[in-house]
């Protein structure tokens, strides 16, 4: 079966009929565009519905088919051309409802040969041309009218002798005793013919004695003209291609050679200058784009740009054939007769924007512009939205950080650190006690953990249960130093010493909807009693929700709690403890029954927030012990990343800043990293090269997506860190002394009691306003446009009401830096926005169109000004 | 002059960031997408699309050897400027910070890579709506051959300018004086001994300059079609430190993403499958020795989605999302979850695309996955 080649062609009328032929020829209707047809042999049972492309016919009745040609005739739809190997061209019709009178005929040739081609003419569709191989000296090339009626010459009779039938005779001969390998009508009348391996002809129907042009080259195979440019011709010879050009067509204008030899060879009938090649054994149709050869039209050049359209992967194809009216349409066939009917796309260039906005051409006409209306959110979106809810910008208030991302679990850590952090040395500051801790400390190294030796001096502390009187249960070890009391701050936990305190701390926590922490807690500080009634009351309020009452149940079975060993309390909720969701609930359990303090099952507990396991652990853990569980703690959390374990690590020191590296690989959120780095207050961090990386990219981050007022917030907060002077950009020196004459810090100083005379005179306003030099006194320019000395007011809005006088800008000092004349700020843009020219007399300069930036500014500005 | 339609695209959206640890808590997410087409009236294939710095003009350029400059007011996008450019096809055009001027650079099959300057017109003339022209600043005439990718450094490097051609040369000119753009010197040059197509430019303002390069050659002998150069202050020249040998099929284009602060770099490759690699540096802090760079290089995704050849991809501002345009028509959007590995976000794909009956495509979310059995622990 795939001996024999299967070539494939879309039908010259019907945009979606096409044919295969092989051994038999099938017509296919296509229902619609990019489908597949995959023949099974096992059994023919196509799956026709998921199928767009559905057989129609099929023909196997011709033996030994060599060329196929589909009648360009719109009366009489889907008839065929076949030529036999023999010669003899048989009409035959696929679609059975069409009668024609053409089905049946034959036409033969004389000495039978192999037939090459069988070509209609697109436009006078009665001509029908065949090309032979040589034979003696008999023409190669017939040009057969399927009109013409029969021709009864009795001399023809014995040339034409082997049919029965009634005989034609070709309307046209040529090229006797020549073999012609290929054809291709230009138009009505002119064609052009591949010749005796070595000729490329262009005839006239007119005259076909001779050729109206002849070249000699030997790629004469597979001559194919541009459907768009008529004069560009392409042709092959085993792995040669040749390009012409009918005006220049002395030789070819470029050339092609490919690694194996050409099958088919066939233009893109649509696109300009597109023309794809078919090799032997190839998977792919290679499309070369030729509309560059003209360019440097001296030197024959290979430049061709050329890409590979692949239909079926790697499975090497059979044939194609662009569909005629269709753009990009292609239909490829494999040699056991799969189809593939597929669209050649467009390399489509695409770039996004800076707020998430994707922009490409589709086609050369129309760009799309796609902009994200998603719900899952990109960090770039999540940026910009934190952005608006002024995340970073206040540099007071911390709380309004958390507040712009508590939707965002995993970034609240952090916050509460740095929360914490403030909370505890403002109070040390306000108690003045003698032990400073430094801003950004993680509780690593406030328990001085990063050091080698056990620093820390904990005592342990008995302490008795805080139950009804009836029970008594054994005193559990406690931990105190003073650092650990810091540290359990860090992690918002408060002792239970001032009970005021810390009845409001949990008191809290339960109005903040989280019972069970609340419970969990009172119950590690041993207020067990407490802890039941939490539970319990908050099973018994209705307002609590529904999936509440179950802590009844719960309260209940921790009010069974005993400390036997072997009770059967202790072995029942040992495993019953698994079932329940809350980490904080599992961990009451898991506290409960614990034995001989040994409470890794509290400290697994990993659902459970990182700061409450820290905060047990620091209550509960012998120092020795509290140092390894926290470092590993630490360990993993930098590892994955985890903003959690911010509080640990801090930001003081490397590890901190590890941590922060790591959660902004994961997540690429640089602007956390960039705000918390500075809200934490950890100047010495500033140096760092990670750091003033995250604070860099970020403030280009803002200055991309034009937030620059956010950004000079940014940069404000960041300079309260840094302490740096910020050198002054520009200023105006006075024409006499060359001092600055704005009242900057450093005049201010030196002056500060002329110009304080100098301000009293204007009254109460108190805005600095001078018209002289404040060193030498001399007086300022006058203001081009009003003749006033700079410094007073410009009267603009005067008259309009107060609201206005509050417009400083109005009275700014501008000037054209061309030829330097100016004046007040609004009077210049009340001249300008109706003059070119500089206002002063004699100036010439054309201030105006100088300022590249004045028209652009304009509109913005204008605004501005109404605003304020 | 333009025609604009609001058009809904269908969107093929499936899946899926898994917000659990557990695998079986898939959520399903839609990237919902309008689509607003503008008419380009560009005359033949526009090969490249470009954002300036803040996101708000455009320029495109095509086949028909123009450039288009497009600025978005009020919403809109309507082209200011369209001026030819090239005796040849445009393949890339490409801003500069706006810090140096309103600048463009561009390349084309015509061997020369241009350096254009906007001017803005005369005010007055027609009460404000002056036509903005485009200036040639330079011509960039080493190439022999096609120059097929250009790209401006980032901005802390100060006005460089890197082309790439096919035969096989990066050249990288400096603008010595940045306020006079017609003054470029070619300052490095070296040979990648392979045809060229494309160039990207790393912006880590922590890493010495770097750039990776990539080949359309077609012949897989030639190796690795990947490599990443650096520029060495104590050579004073540009060297090659890494070798892609997993990438041997024909490179379309490669792009770094933005770094954002990581400490590793992301290089998308369009090759016949999407390739999304992780560079990481080896050097450490310390180690601060004018030896080339050494990588540990992941290749962290590798998708074949596209059918056969990837042609584009692009990254979004922050590096999270990548694009990529292909063979199959489609443009992929591609996200890494937490656990850094990249899945398919969404499909646009064009309804309208050589369809010459309607204009107008649909809104057709469907949700083609159903998450896979087996997967779970």
């Amino acid at each position: 079966m795939s001996t024999i080649k299967v070539d494939v062609q879309w039908s010259p009328v019907d945009d979606d009929i096409f044919t295969t032929y092989g051994a038999a020829i099938c017509l296919y209707k296509a229902k619609e565009k990019n489908g597949t047809y995959e023949v099974f042999y096992q059994d023919s049972r196509t799956n026709y519905e998921n199928t767009k492309i559905i057989q129609l016919a099929t023909n196997s009745e011709l033996q030994f088919m060599k060329c196929v040609a589909w009648c360009p005739r719109r009366d009489s739809k889907n008839i065929f051309a076949v030529a036999q190997t023999s010669g003899r061209i048989s009409f035959i019709g696929l679609d059975h409802n069409v009668m024609d009178d053409l089905i049946g005929k034959e036409f033969n040739v004389r000495y039978s040969r192999q037939c090459n081609y069988l070509a209609w003419n697109p436009v006078e569709t009665h001509l029908l041309a065949q090309g032979l191989e040589r034979g003696r000296s008999e023409p190669c090339v017939l040009i057969w009218d399927i009109n013409s009626s029969n021709n009864n010459e009795v001399g023809e009779r014995s040339r034409y002798s082997f049919s029965e039938g009634p005989i034609t005779k070709p309307a046209h001969e040529l090229g006797s005793g020549e073999a012609s390998a290929s054809f291709a009508w230009s138009d009505s009348k002119t064609f052009l013919v591949g010749m005796a391996n070595k000729h490329i002809r262009l005839y006239d129907l007119r005259d076909t004695n001779k050729p109206h042009m002849n070249v000699q080259h030997r790629c004469v195979a597979g001559i194919c003209i541009e459907p768009t440019q008529k004069q560009r011709i392409a042709s092959f010879h085993e792995n040669h291609i040749a390009i012409w050009d009918l005006r220049s067509f002395d030789r070819p204008i470029n050339t092609i050679t490919e690694s194996k030899n050409v099958v088919k060879l066939s233009w893109c009938p649509i696109k300009n200058g597109i023309l794809s090649v078919l090799t032997k054994e190839s998977p792919f149709v290679k499309l070369h784009d030729i509309r560059h050869s003209v360019f440097g039209s001296d030197e024959l050049e290979q430049a061709s740009v050329e890409r590979n359209v692949q239909p079926f992967g790697k499975s090497n194809l059979s044939s194609f054939c662009w569909h005629p009216r269709h753009e990009n349409r292609l239909l490829a066939v494999l040699p056991n007769g799969n189809l593939r009917d597929m669209t050649v796309y467009e390399r489509i260039p695409m770039e996004w924007s800076t707020n998430l906005e994707l922009t490409m051409p589709f086609t050369k006409e129309i760009i799309h512009h796609f902009e994200e209306k998603g719900t899952e959110k990109d960090i770039s979106t999540v940026m910009r939205k934190r952005l608006s809810q002024n995340y970073g910008l206040n540099a007071h208030s911390i709380e309004s950080n958390m507040k712009a991302v508590k939707d965002e679990p995993t970034l609240l850590g952090l916050w509460r650190w740095i929360l914490n952090v403030k909370v505890l040395t403002d109070a040390q500051v306000a108690s003045s006690c003698k032990y400073h801790i430094p801003p950004a400390t993680g509780i690593i190294s406030l328990l001085h953990m990063d050091k080698e030796e056990v620093l820390l001096n904990s005592e342990p502390v008995g302490v008795h249960w805080k139950a009804s009187e009836s029970v008594k249960y054994s005193k559990r070890t406690h931990y105190r130093s003073n650092e650990r009391i810091m540290a359990l701050q860090l992690c918002g936990w408060v002792p239970d010493h001032p009970k005021e305190d810390f009845d409001g701390f949990i008191e809290s926590l339960v109005r903040g909807g989280n019972p069970e922490r609340a419970s969990a807690i009172a119950l590690f500080y041993l207020h067990i009693k407490r802890a039941l009634d939490i539970l319990s009351k908050c099973a018994m309020s209705s307002d609590q929700g529904e999936g509440k009452p179950s802590l009844q149940a719960v309260a209940m079975a921790l009010s069974g709690f005993t400390e036997d060993p072997n009770a059967l309390w202790r072995r029942t909720c040992g495993t019953l403890r698994y079932q329940l969701e809350n980490p904080y609930l599992r961990a009451m359990f898991a506290f409960l029954a614990c034995e001989e303090d040994n409470y890794e099952d509290v400290l697994n507990e990993e659902v459970m927030s990182v700061e409450d396991r820290i905060a047990f652990a620091l209550i509960y853990l012998p120092d020795a012990k509290l140092k390894t569980y926290l470092c590993k703690l630490s360990d993993e959390l930098t590892k994955t990343g985890d903003l959690d374990g911010i509080v640990l690590t801090g930001l003081l020191h490397n590890k901190g800043i590890e941590l922060l590296g790591n959660f902004v690989d994961r997540t690429a959120d640089v602007q956390t990293a960039a705000i918390a780095v500075i809200f934490s207050k950890s100047s010495n961090l500033l140096n760092d090269v990670r750091v003033t990386e995250w604070i860099d990219v970020y403030r280009d981050l803002l200055d991309r997506w034009r937030f620059w007022f956010q950004r000079a917030q940014f940069d404000n907060i960041r300079q309260t860190l840094i302490q740096e002077r910020v050198p002054p950009q520009v200023h105006v020196a006075c024409n006499f002394c060359g001092k600055s004459i704005s009242p900057n810090l450093s005049v201010m100083n030196r002056l500060s009691i002329k110009i304080q005379t100098v301000f009293s005179s204007r009254g109460p306003t108190v805005r600095p306003k001078i018209t002289c030099c404040p060193s030498c006194r001399k007086a300022l320019p006058r203001c081009a446009v009003c003749l006033a000395h700079m410094g007073t007011s410009s009267a603009i809005g005067l008259e309009s009401g107060s609201k206005a006088k509050l417009v400083p800008f109005q009275e700014w000092f501008s000037w054209c830096m061309t030829c330097r004349h100016g004046g007040h700020a609004g009077h210049l843009r009340e001249w300008f926005s109706q003059h070119g020219e500089c206002p002063v007399t004699g100036c010439v300069c054309k201030c105006a169109s100088l300022d590249s930036v004045n028209r652009l500014k304009a509109q913005p500005l204008n605004k501005g000004i109404d605003a304020i | 002059m333009l025609l604009s339609i609001t058009v809904l695209f269908r969107i093929l959206s499936w899946l899926k960031t898994s917000l659990f640890l557990q695998d079986k808590y898939w959520c399903h997410f839609y990237i919902m997408f309008v689509a607003k087409s503008i008419s380009s009236e560009h005359k033949d294939i526009i090969h490249d699309v470009s954002f300036d710095y803040h996101g708000t003009r455009m320029a495109t350029c095509s086949s028909d050897h123009t450039v288009k400059v497009w600025d978005l007011e009020k919403g809109e996008w309507h082209c200011t400027a369209s001026w030819k450019t090239h005796s040849g096809s445009v393949w890339r055009v490409t801003w500069a910070h706006p810090d140096f001027g309103q600048v463009l650079a561009t390349c084309s099959f015509d061997r020369t890579a241009a350096v254009w300057e906007e001017l803005s017109g005369d005010v007055g003339t027609k009460g404000g709506s002056s036509s903005n022209t485009w200036i040639k600043r330079t011509s960039l005439v080493d190439s022999r051959t096609s120059v097929t990718d250009v790209g401006f450094a980032p901005k802390h490097l100060g006005l460089q300018l890197a082309t790439c051609s096919e035969d096989g040369i990066v050249r990288i000119y400096e603008a010595v004086d940045v306020m006079n753009l017609s003054n470029w010197q070619l300052q490095y040059e070296f040979n990648c001994n392979f045809k060229l197509s494309c160039l990207s430019w790393n912006t880590s303002r922590m890493h010495p300059p770097m750039i990776a390069v990539g080949s359309d050659e077609p012949s897989p002998a030639a190796g690795g079609k990947v490599q990443i150069y650096e520029y060495s202050e104590t050579n004073r020249k540009w060297q090659k430190v890494e070798i892609i040998y997993t990438v041997t099929d024909p490179v379309h284009d490669v792009r770094f993403a933005p770094n954002m602060g990581r400490s590793y770099h992301l290089l998308a490759i369009a090759s016949n499958d999407l390739v999304i690699l992780t560079l990481k540096n080896l050097r450490k802090e310390g180690g601060n020795a004018g030896g080339p760079s050494r990588f540990e290089i992941r290749q962290t995704g590798s998708f074949d989605d596209h059918q056969s050849v990837v042609w584009r991809v692009s990254w979004n501002i922050t590096g999270t999302i990548l694009a990529s345009s292909g063979d199959d028509g489609a443009v992929r959007l591609w996200k890494a979850n937490y656990l850094d590995s990249w899945k398919c976000i969404a499909v646009l794909q064009s309804e309208t695309y050589a369809s010459d009956i309607e204009k107008t495509a649909f809104l057709a979310p469907s949700i083609a996955s159903t998450p896979t059995p087996g997967s779970y622990r």
